[in-house]
């Protein structure tokens, strides 16, 4: 037989395949790392045409033969939505999930343009005219909490934005445009005033409604992230006549109140997993009719996606809706939370030394002055607090150990300011934050205090800063109740009042720490360090029970290894504690000695 | 079978009233169609309603909408939109004669209710979108693919040389001629389907 050579192109050509099927090959090893890894894990999003990502396509479903048929088409479900764009944990460490990848199977993607309140529990319908020859009619899409049938329980995230068709905006805007002198006056104010009103009437409770249904179809682990809305026209109006600066101004400011009690109603759910993500940051300076818009502006006339073409399209659905830079600010806001979200969780399901809830008091009492320095109560409130993390910092900061931290606040009902994080600056940025109104409700804020504690491990305490009485119609036995049920999880709470004896209940301070196993104190410069102490010690006591070779040297105000001893460190003026903790392969710098160094004794026990 | 005599008096009937309705549509369409850019012409402007223009015209001043004879129909105004070849628009009102807001509603049935404000959304062939404004009786379109296009001039249509404006905090008219440095008014005979599609951007460009 003749040996024939194979020609080096050939070759190349066989090697290119042989590539080729090995990196398809590896595809699918690829696929898996972005799909929701075990089953049991789902994502919803729900909402209207901000979430749909109406205005940019494609639109899922808009090449099929008969789109008007396809549920994703006539919601707008934009093959670009922010949700989509979404990455969540997997059960794989370190590995997230891109929600699109799971479209359909892990990922359920309701959310549908033009979509109001009432839509999340009965059908919604979609009105379309595709000309003369059609396809013209009405369809309904299935009610958006139906998503969850069959997933009940197993879904980790939930978005939304919902409310703002209910208020009627796209009316508002038309009515700006609308009203141009000398043709028309008063209108867009009609338009914002019902909108106003139609919100404390009606939408409100509904919001309220809503995001209970959806609590309870998702299940009590779901992280519900509620989203908001970004101001929609440049604070400037348009170069032209559609939006002038004070329309501009009327219309951006609605969409704030609107946010805010938004956020205010998700805070008053006292529901620890439940979130507001304030988007409007990530788009000042890039409202529509800036020069790098992420808005779209007004497009009259029907794009070549829209339900109704030819005339019934006047003003086109695709207007005032996020661009692609809008979806992508969209992204990286919500994206934040869901990784602090995450973050938190970890470090509570880790095997954290301890976790510390701040619980602030911010009622209008606080704004009182305080017992020291004629300082505001809640300035008092916030120094000491501030104090306490720095004392935290220092004193763990050698060991290796690092408490998270996280801050709640109360008033008439109660939120969380910083979740649980060892990210210390963060935890002193969200208390310098806190400013003082409303009434107070004590109650709301141990609960929240305690929600924040549920899920995380080791040593966890609480320390309640407050200035004034419960108004909220708690008695003190119901707050007493919940001081019991903190005792029971092994949760200290740590009170300390701010003010004169006559604004406190001091009574009850006491007793909710007592309950708990912690120390009342009245504000004074070392309550906190003294708090701090109190529970690093309980902290220490609990390492020392669950190591037995433990060593504890100090000086004579600690017995020799006794682990009970350790809660009767003293505190000096300074708010120095003279002792140096050592046990087996750690060492805990306990404090900044006296300046004697022949108190640290002995100074090698830290390897026995 | 009828006699021949009756059968005669039913054709001179038959002719006069095609003769009636013919004199009744020239009236109506104010000469005819096509004529949006003849800015020059001196027609009177078509109403909406029999009223229309019945009463001395008052210059500057507020007056209740509810002193006014001139406040069409729904039924004018939709037979006053078909008359203009613009019947196929959608026709939105937002408050009552009354005064009383009501969120926008798109009326696609006649009736003799009576609203001081009508708002006609049309987009020409072209695409070109309008809004046209029925205030008082009064037609104005407003050019809307302005928007955009950062010229910052409001250009309004009229059929009269002053503008009648609608004030829904007080429920007032307000009868004015526009500043001409904030406003450009193109006065024209007809506001209907042929002129306002003859109204290109172009031409709306050359003003």
């Amino acid at each position: 037989m003749k040996n024939e050579k194979i020609p080096p192109t050939i070759l190349r050509l066989g090697k290119a395949i042989l590539a080729l099927v090995l990196a398809c090959a590896l595809v699918p090893v690829w696929a898996t790392a972005s799909a929701y890894a075990a089953d049991g894990h789902y994502a919803v999003s729900l909402g209207d045409s901000f979430s749909s990502g109406e205005g940019n396509e494609p639109f899922y479903g808009q090449n099929d033969l008969n789109k008007t048929g396809n549920y994703d088409w006539l919601a707008h479900r934009s093959e670009k939505s922010w949700p989509g764009a979404l990455e969540v944990p997997t059960d794989v460490e370190g590995l997230t999930a891109k929600l699109s990848d799971n479209k359909g199977d892990h990922w359920k993607f309701v959310a549908s343009s033009g979509a109001v309140i009432s839509d999340l529990y009965g059908e919604q319908n979609k009105e379309f005219w595709q000309g003369f020859f059609g396809p013209n009619g009405t369809k309904s899409l299935p009610a958006q909490l139906d998503a969850f049938t069959g997933i009940e329980g197993k879904v980790d995230y939930v978005t939304i934005t919902i409310g703002g068709n209910d208020l009627g905006f796209s009316d508002i805007l038309s009515a700006a445009v609308m009203e141009i002198a000398p043709l028309r006056f008063g209108t867009l104010d009609a338009h914002l005033n019902t909108a106003l009103s139609t919100f404390y009437s009606k939408t409100k409770a509904e919001l309220e409604q809503a995001y209970g249904a959806i609590r309870d179809k998702a299940g009590d682990k779901a992280k519900i992230i509620i989203v908001g809305y970004p101001r929609l026209i440049s604070m400037e109006g348009s170069r032209d006549f559609a939006f002038d600066k004070t329309e501009a101004s009327k219309i951006n400011e609605s969409v704030m109140l609107f946010n805010e009690e938004i956020e205010r109603i998700v805070v008053e759910t006292n529901d620890p997993n439940m979130f507001f993500v304030d988007v409007a940051a990530g788009f000042s300076g890039n409202e529509a009719y800036t020069s790098d818009p992420y808005i779209h502006p007004l497009f009259f006339g029907p794009k070549s996606q829209e339900l109704k073409q030819g005339l019934k399209g006047f003003v086109s659905s695709y207007s005032m809706h996020p661009n692609e830079k809008g979806l992508r600010e969209y992204t990286k806001a919500v994206q934040a939370k869901i990784d602090e979200i995450s973050k938190a969780s970890s470090l509570a399901a880790s095997t954290a030394d301890a976790a510390i809830s701040l619980v602030f008091d911010v009622s209008e009492s606080m704004n009182e002055s305080s017992a020291y320095g004629g300082k505001a109560k809640l300035e008092s409130a916030q120094e000491q607090g501030r104090a306490f993390v720095r004392s935290i910092e220092n004193q763990f900061g050698q060991s290796g150990l690092k408490p998270a931290l996280g801050v709640v606040s109360f008033s008439n009902g109660s939120s969380v300011s910083r979740e649980l994080t060892d990210d210390y600056s963060s935890v002193d940025s969200a208390i310098g934050m806190l400013s003082a109104n409303n009434g107070t409700n004590i109650y709301a804020g141990l609960s929240e205090g305690l929600a924040q504690l549920e899920g995380a491990t080791g040593t966890k305490a609480m320390i309640l800063l407050s200035g004034g009485k419960d108004t909220a119609g708690n008695s003190d036995a119901s707050i007493l109740e919940l001081a019991e049920q903190a005792a029971g999880k092994g949760i200290k709470i740590y009170t300390i009042g701010f003010g004169s004896s006559s604004d406190l209940n001091e009574s009850l301070l006491e007793r909710i720490a007592s309950v708990t196993g912690g120390t009342y104190s009245h504000e004074d410069p070392l309550s906190v360090t003294s708090t701090s102490v109190g529970i690093f010690a309980t902290m220490i006591s609990a390492q020392l029970s669950a190591t037995s070779q433990v060593l504890v040297d100090s000086v004579d105000t600690v017995a020799q290894s006794s682990a009970s001893a350790v809660e009767s460190f003293s505190v000096d003026t300074q708010g120095d504690i003279p002792a140096v903790l050592y046990w087996l392969g750690s060492k805990l710098e306990l404090s900044r000695t006296q300046g004697d160094s022949s108190l640290v004794y002995p100074s090698s026990a830290s390897t026995q | 079978m009828q006699p021949k005599g009756k059968k005669a008096i039913f054709v001179v009937l038959g002719v006069l009233a095609l003769l009636v309705i013919a004199l009744f549509f020239i009236a109506t369409s104010g000469g005819g169609s096509g004529s949006g850019s003849d800015t020059e012409s001196p027609s009177a402007p078509t109403q909406a309603g029999d009223a229309a223009q019945s009463t001395e015209l008052k210059m500057d001043e507020e007056f209740d909408v509810a002193s006014s004879p001139n406040v069409p129909t729904v039924t004018e105004v939709r037979q006053s939109l078909t008359d203009r070849g613009l019947g196929e628009s959608a026709l939105t009102v937002d408050f009552d004669i009354t005064g009383n807001y009501s969120a926008a509603t798109i009326i696609d049935q006649d009736s003799d209710e009576k609203y001081p404000s009508y708002v006609v959304q049309y987009l020409t062939e072209e695409g070109n979108p309008w809004l046209i404004y029925i205030n008082d009786g009064n037609h104005y379109a407003l050019p809307l693919f302005q928007i955009g296009d950062g010229s910052g001039v409001p250009i309004i249509v009229s059929e009269t040389d002053y503008v009648t404006g609608y004030n829904g905090a007080n429920n007032t008219f307000k009868n004015s001629v526009p500043n001409v440095d904030d406003y450009i008014v193109k006065k024209v005979s007809v506001i209907d389907k042929a002129t306002l599609d003859g109204l290109t951007a172009e031409e709306l460009g050359k003003l």
